[in-house]
């Protein structure tokens, strides 16, 4: 299987993103509240985090964005913004070219469906107490897609495309094994015809032979019914294996961005090329595992200028200062570094 | 396994733990065999519900009711665990036998400060004073990479990282310089390039003091970087066991050759990954037939009798009727 992926399309991307930034408000504490009063802190409530900065990507259709980086870099955060459960902070969410945030009534409701999210814990994000039939025909009753009498069938088939049976609709989530319960999650998701789906971390918690099961599942439905998808994952192989381009997050920002076999080809940043070197393979070696210094810093305080600085091997006195903007080396390659490449 | 000999560090032999519940028996760990040597590490790979953990806790003693360790030996340095008293074991573990589990919260005290916790488990097996105690655990700490240990001994767990306290966690069970440790999945909830930094201490631990280290995990990427030797196990019995090199690179076993194909690898990237059809069940595991054979693409009539596990050329073990050949790739 030596085949590259043909390039995705990329002259109407399906959804974009401009610039944007999301921050969280922190609630005053005790401490907080203390500093303010001796006059340490001009506010009373502590710096908002900023989760996600300045970030700028789109999806095309039919394409999947592999969105990588370690816990705490922001990614998750993305994911929930594109789909928009946050709201950005800053900056612009397109789907198709509109401002979909500007949309108000049934059009922001019918746009908003066609993104559509699948959730990381299998076990979390299935209410309990519902049976799979109401967990997979609740959206499209409650919407309009469907009358409420073709709900069973509408269930069954959302079912069968997934790879479970129609019969399953009776049961209880806790009736079913971990990689049955990614399948509801992927069906739920289906059920609105949505057409990117936001996958956070949709495999990290199964089995390695559920997940290939599940990998497949999604790129059946991909060629199927030319869906888009935001796939993101800490696990490179799977990116490498299922993306066809892949933005790297650190700390809140993209580093770099590539067409996936490029990016895992040659890497240009060095937090990319560490977490390229890191990742065990198969490949059977008395591996000597070398390690970067250091830990990912909070996103509560995080470093000036370069947030990669304090660990990077290469850093200099620019990187201290100044944050480097994402430039592009080539047509599809952008990188965020100050070095030469 | 090789014949018992005293030189091993550990002889797991024929080692079963049962767990009794209202539907029966469930067999988690079922007739396991192993050994490992000084300084050797091992990796035990398997799916969840494997019983993979279950043999460590096995080993350890840690196994509480409805489960109970039902027949077999676990030889420590020559002495069996499963005979000695509780007394005698509470003396080895964490002292000899040290364990390393997947959440550090499970090692960790969450109302204690870390120089507490590192000076109990000093002195409960030595008799030092106070101050010496408080100097290994520094050094200790420093060992497993851990930068300003003097700080972050007077720390509680909440204020470290998930990363830093499995970092404490390691250096807990490395205090007492132990013959053998077992890691059940320590690294499996950290980032990669902190998993990068604990395999590294870890391998350059055991290689200075001979340390035995068994790495019990389902991720064979990082078996395959690490260990030595590797064990696979399929409803709790172990279905393949050889050198790292000859069960990663040409497996025998149809299900080690199924997990492995079921690993992304960038050769095949975008294309169909391999799937192991069905799921595993506990009747299949409880029947008397291979409890693989229901999901194996090479099962035939011959498979209704459970086969054994066979010594083959390569010093490999294999429990299987009909293995793959051995030019599969």
């Amino acid at each position: 299987m030596n085949t590259e992926l043909p390039a995705a399309p990329h002259g109407a991307p399906l959804l974009e993103l401009r610039h944007v930034s999301k921050s969280f408000q922190r609630p005053a504490t005790p401490a907080s509240t203390l500093r303010w009063l001796k006059g340490q802190a001009t506010a009373r409530r502590p710096s908002p985090l900023l989760a996600v900065s300045n970030v700028s990507l789109h999806v095309g259709e039919g394409e999947i964005l592999g969105l990588v980086g370690e816990s705490g870099c922001g990614k998750s955060t993305l994911g929930r913004v594109v789909v928009g459960l946050h709201r950005a902070t800053r900056g612009e969410r397109l789907y198709r070219g509109e401002r979909i945030d500007a949309l108000t009534g049934r059009d922001a409701v019918a746009r908003q469906l066609e993104l559509q999210m699948v959730f990381q814990d299998p076990y979390a994000s299935l209410n309990p107490r519902l049976r799979v039939r109401d967990i997979v025909g609740e959206a499209p009753a409650v919407h309009g897609l469907i009358a409420k009498r073709q709900q069973a069938e509408h269930v069954a088939a959302s079912l069968e495309r997934v790879g479970l049976r129609a019969d399953m609709a009776e049961r209880f989530p806790h009736q079913f094994s971990g990689g049955q319960r990614a399948r509801i999650g992927i069906a739920r998701a289906l059920a609105v015809n949505p057409r990117l789906m936001v996958c956070d971390e949709a495999v990290a918690a199964l089995d390695v032979s559920v997940q290939a099961q599940v990998l497949n599942l999604l790129m059946d439905l991909r060629e199927q019914l030319g869906l888009s998808y935001l796939f993101i994952s800490h696990n490179l192989a799977v990116v490498h294996h299922i993306a066809d381009r892949v933005a790297v997050m650190y700390l809140g920002r993209v580093v770099e961005t590539a067409p996936a076999s490029e990016l895992f080809r040659s890497p240009l940043h060095p937090y990319t090329q560490a977490l390229l070197a890191e990742a065990p393979t198969l490949k059977v070696a008395k591996k000597k595992f070398v390690a970067i210094r250091g830990e990912i810093p909070s996103p509560l305080n995080p470093p000036t200028g370069c947030h990669f600085h304090p660990r990077c091997a290469r850093a200099t006195e620019l990187c201290k200062t100044q944050a480097p903007a994402l430039r592009a080396v080539d047509g599809t390659h952008s990188v965020a570094c100050h070095l030469p490449d | 396994m090789s014949a018992m000999s005293v030189a091993n560090t550990l002889d797991v032999q024929d080692l079963r733990t049962w767990f009794h519940t209202e539907r029966g028996e469930v067999k988690a760990v079922n007739g396991v065999s192993f050994s490992v040597q000084p300084g050797e590490v091992m990796g035990l790979v398997g799916e969840s519900g494997s019983g993979k953990s279950m043999t460590g806790f096995s080993i350890m003693g840690l196994i509480d009711p409805p489960g109970r360790v039902v027949g077999g030996r676990v030889l420590f340095k020559g002495r069996d665990l499963l005979t000695s008293s509780e007394a005698e074991r509470r003396a080895l573990r964490g002292n000899r036998i040290a364990m390393i589990f997947q959440d550090p919260m499970m090692t960790l005290n969450p109302v204690l400060r870390i120089d507490t916790q590192m000076i109990e488990a000093v002195q409960a097996h030595r008799r030092v004073p106070r101050r010496v105690a408080l100097e290994l655990c520094g050094r200790t700490l420093e060992r497993v990479g851990i930068a300003a240990p003097d700080e972050r001994l007077r720390c509680y767990p909440n204020q470290l990282s998930g990363g830093l306290r499995q970092r404490v966690a390691i250096a807990i069970a490395l205090l007492n310089e132990p013959d053998l440790i077992i890691a059940d999945e320590p690294t499996t909830a950290l980032d990669v390039t902190v998993q990068a930094q604990i395999l590294f201490e870890m391998q350059k631990i055991c290689a200075e003091t001979g340390t035995s280290l068994i790495w019990i995990t389902h991720d064979l990427s990082v078996v395959a970087g690490l260990a030595d030797h590797v064990g696979v196990m399929y409803a709790g019995r172990l279905v393949e066991y050889g050198s790292v090199h000859h069960v990663l690179e040409a497996p025998r076993h149809p299900y080690t050759g199924a997990l492995i194909d079921s690993v992304p690898q960038p050769h095949q990237r975008g294309g169909p990954l391999r799937q192991i059809r069905g799921a595993y069940s506990l009747a299949a595991a409880a029947s008397a037939s291979c409890a693989f054979a229901e999901r194996c693409d090479h099962a035939t009539a011959s498979c209704a009798a459970d086969p054994d596990l066979q010594a083959h050329s390569d010093r490999r073990l294999l429990r299987c009727h009909h293995p793959l050949p051995t030019d599969r790739r």
